[in-house]
């Protein structure tokens, strides 16, 4: 019976164009362009304050420091639009880390492959407490967090490991360049891009925002909810194994310590860039602008002699002006 | 005849959500010592009345008078106040404190100014559990209690609050006969010490039994209000159910249903039991019912949500057993839920509402063809009428009636071959209703076999070509739409006698 009237068809579609079309248009980008205004911003005050700030070496230099991180706040981004959190991916980070330091002499199947299987490994079994034990994320993955650790200091004795005889391309992943471009923020971009097309357009993406806006909805809809719960987490492992195998390739040692604090770094760009714990509402782009907000802050501040005590006191204080400002957004 | 001043006066009351009316200009007096019963249909208006009474919510408009004078009552600390206590269906208590604790939560006795005196609060609890008849002691955590002993404590808490009014929302529905009897001459001694009780119940012989006055309430408005001694249950239930079947609904269609496709078989789950039904292709079966008859538990079992705890479930004839609604929603069954927050993903975009279900007739190798997405999307927006600027506004921003109809979408862009409709036009407007209902018989006529839970009695006559009537559980009857009264229909779904074994049912709330 789809005795569909096209003039009032017409007229109830035609209604709310007018009033709400520019108002969801304004809501959906207002998120990820007041964030681009704040990291414009963040550069013109840099480059007023400093001479250095916005020469390239500075600004390639401050994008490598924060690929590692960078890379783990893409898995995350993938976590919290699922409506979970990670808290392990430090550790994973740190566990591929000294993992490719000792599997140097191995070659590509013990420095490239062994570190990775072990990180998402450890991913699906966090996805495997979160669904099949009923656990919270944060317990599962801070017991995991915990865990890893453990495994990385059991691995390294507690301290670094120097990687024998790294070859050249593994120093080339660390230190190269592509024209001026250096290879980690290549790796970083490359996890990104495919990190928005991976969200934006498979059905995996797909499922992954409907788990996150409305699990009992998605389910009923037919999506196998815990196996999407599996594999986010087995991505968020990947990324952070990918992290700590660009972190052992620049620094060509394993460090136990490797990737201490990521996980709220990582946390914390993703929120910036507005991704926002209810699920279902957020993107990769947001939280790379994140990710870039937090590193040139760091970096304006340490031109300016600011001592770390005081950046991190200010870097708490964005974190929750960002978060507070997107809740009055909502509203 | 000198009338006393009623405890309770309410006059006119009127609430308003947004365009929905659901009460209009009621009037309700309760006296001192008196057991007023509240009856009506699912949706009548009875728990938003109570909601008014207990401070959950304002009036519209309307007035109401407690001993005579006029009061707001804002929130449901000011009904307390007022001497007012509300007794829920599903108690709510803190079950890791102890009975004492949920008794005088919010007012504890202090020792010292800030230290607990626990002598003091079982000095003063457990005399009024032994006066109720509980069998527990104020040391007992609440945890665990049965739901029929934590309603006690609810009631315990009442009375240390000196209530002179008390609102019981359905409380046998989960007591044994026994429970029920000693309530209900707990009920007798209070009214003699002049407490009055407002009792909502769908049991006529329990209205019977216990009120004084009954008062009867039919979309949103009193029908009628009697003193017990001068009606009786057949007259209580023409009151309920008597209108006029509205002439929203779609003409009757022509139903010839064809083979079965699904069939449930001596079917038992979580609240209900021993369910036999079969589906066939192109027919649309009414499952009435009051609320907590099992309906939706039986919904949620078919679609794979739940796992039955006995008999077995064919589709096309082959046994299936479904681990996850994933495997049902693959086998071609689809449950809409009945709470739509259950179904709408609201951040998401209209288009992403309606393409989830069938998302991979656009994907190639795991990926999404936005275009083609897009305009199966725009193509069903266009079809169902939904009322969106674009696609890609959020489903959130729509209206109820048009969440819906996205939700319908996503089930006809999948083309399932059974659809369970849970309550698929609760809270709707009447205009997106007669869509709905297009929507759901052009499903039934392209082959598809439906099961549409519905409490709104004209809806299920109307709308289907067979009804099954559930009861506490079981299947209480069966059929035939074209010539099924309401009568007929709520004495099949109303429970006649308490069965004399505890109940399995279990109750969900409104």
């Amino acid at each position: 019976m789809s005795n569909t009237d096209p003039q009032a068809a017409a007229l109830l579609r035609g209604a709310p164009q007018g009033s709400t079309s520019l108002r969801a248009v304004l809501s959906r980008h207002s998120v990820a362009l007041s964030n681009i205004l704040a990291l414009v911003l963040l550069l013109v005050i840099g480059s007023i304050l400093s001479p250095h700030f916005l020469s390239v070496p500075n600004i390639f230099n401050v994008l490598r420091g924060a690929s590692m991180v960078g890379i783990v706040s893409i898995g995350m981004t993938f976590v919290i639009l699922n409506r979970g959190i990670d808290l392990s991916v430090g550790s994973l980070t740190g566990l591929s880390s000294v993992l490719m330091a000792g599997m140097m002499p191995w070659g590509v199947a013990g420095w490239g492959v062994v570190p990775l299987v072990a990180a998402v490994a450890l991913g699906v079994l966090n996805g495997l407490l979160i669904t099949t034990c009923r656990l919270q994320p944060f317990i599962a993955t801070l017991g995991m967090m915990i865990f890893a650790r453990g495994l990385v200091y059991i691995y390294s004795d507690g301290s670094p490991i120097v990687a024998s005889g790294v070859p050249a391309e593994v120093k080339a992943l660390g230190s190269g360049y592509l024209g001026v471009v250096p290879v980690p923020v290549l790796v970083f971009l490359a996890c990104a891009v495919i990190g928005h097309v991976v969200l934006r357009s498979t059905i995996f993406g797909r499922e992954i925002y409907a788990v996150g806006a409305n699990e009992e909805a998605a389910r009923a809809s037919g999506i196998r909810t815990k196996l999407n719960h599996i594999k986010v987490y087995a991505v968020s492992g990947l990324l952070a194994g990918i992290s700590g195998i660009v972190l052992t390739a620049r620094l060509g040692v394993g460090d136990p310590n490797a990737g201490q604090m990521y996980e709220l770094d990582a946390i914390a760009a993703c929120l910036i860039g507005g991704t926002t714990f209810d699920g279902g509402v957020g993107s990769v782009r947001g939280t790379v602008i994140g990710v870039l907000i937090l590193a040139f802050l760091s970096n304006i501040l340490n031109l300016l002699g600011i001592s770390p005590y005081t950046q991190m006191l200010l870097k708490g204080l964005i974190i929750i002006v960002a978060v507070i400002v997107s809740e009055f957004r909502k509203r | 005849m000198v009338q006393p001043t009623p405890l309770l006066s309410v006059r006119e009351v009127t609430k308003s959500f947004g365009p929905n009316t659901v009460l209009r200009n009621v009037d309700f007096d309760l006296n001192a010592g008196e057991v007023h019963a509240l009856i009506g249909e699912n949706g009548a208006g009875k728990s938003t009345l109570m909601n008014i009474i207990s401070g959950h919510f304002p009036p519209t408009a309307g007035v109401i008078r407690i001993a005579g004078q006029e009061r707001a009552i804002r929130t449901p600390g000011e009904a307390i106040d007022l001497g007012i206590a509300m007794m829920h269906q599903e108690p709510k208590v803190a079950g890791a404190l102890s009975v004492a604790e949920n008794v005088f939560m919010g007012r504890l006795p202090k020792r010292g100014g800030i230290f607990l005196d626990n002598g003091a609060l079982h000095r003063q609890v457990d005399p009024v559990l032994r006066d109720i008849g509980a069998s527990f002691t104020a040391a007992t955590p609440v945890g665990s209690l049965s739901v029929a002993q934590r309603q006690l404590v609810q009631l315990a808490r009442a009375i240390t609050q000196n209530a002179r009014l008390i609102v019981l929302d359905e409380p046998t529905a989960s007591m044994t006969p026994v429970e029920a009897a000693t309530l209900f001459s707990l009920m007798r001694r209070l009214t003699e010490r002049n407490v009055a009780f407002i009792y909502i119940s769908h049991h006529m012989d329990e209205v019977i039994t216990i009120a004084d006055r009954v008062t009867v309430l039919r979309d949103g408005a009193r029908v009628a209000t009697k003193r017990v001694a001068e009606t009786c249950k057949a007259e209580l239930i023409r009151l309920m159910v008597g209108r006029d079947l509205g002439s929203h609904f779609p003409e009757r269609r022509a139903c010839n249903p064809g083979a079965v496709v699904l069939e449930a078989k001596n079917l038992s789950g979580p609240g209900f039991r021993d369910v036999s039904l079969t589906l066939r292709r192109g027919e649309i079966v009414g499952l009435a019912g009051l609320i907590g008859a099992g309906r939706t538990e039986l919904a949620r079992v078919l679609s794979g949500a739940h796992v039955a705890t006995a008999g077995e479930i064919r589709l096309d004839g082959q046994t299936v057993r479904h681990a996850a609604p994933a495997d049902a929603v693959d086998a071609g069954i689809a449950y809409l839920a009945e709470d739509r927050r259950d179904s709408v993903l609201r951040p998401l975009t209209v288009q992403q509402n309606i393409t989830l279900a069938a998302r991979s007739l656009f994907a190639k190798g795991g990926m999404v063809d936005a275009g083609k997405e897009r305009k199966a999307a725009e193509s069903y927006v266009r079809q169902l009428n939904i009322a969106a600027a674009s696609v890609g506004q959020p489903a959130g921003q729509l209206s109820g009636g048009n969440q819906q109809k996205c939700v319908i979408a996503r089930w006809l862009l999948q083309q399932p071959k059974v659809i369970l409709f849970d309550e698929p036009t609760r809270g709707i407007d009447v205009g997106a209703k007669r869509e709905i209902y297009g929507f759901i018989h052009q499903l039934a006529d392209q082959g598809c076999a439906i099961l549409m839970i519905s409490s709104e009695l004209p809806e299920v006559i109307s709308i289907s070509d067979r009804i099954v009537v559930m009861c506490e559980g079981r299947i209480s009857g069966e059929l035939d739409a074209a010539t099924a009264t309401e009568t007929a229909v709520i004495e099949l779904a109303v429970p006649h006698s308490r069965p004399q074994t505890e109940r399995t049912v279990s109750h969900v709330q409104h």
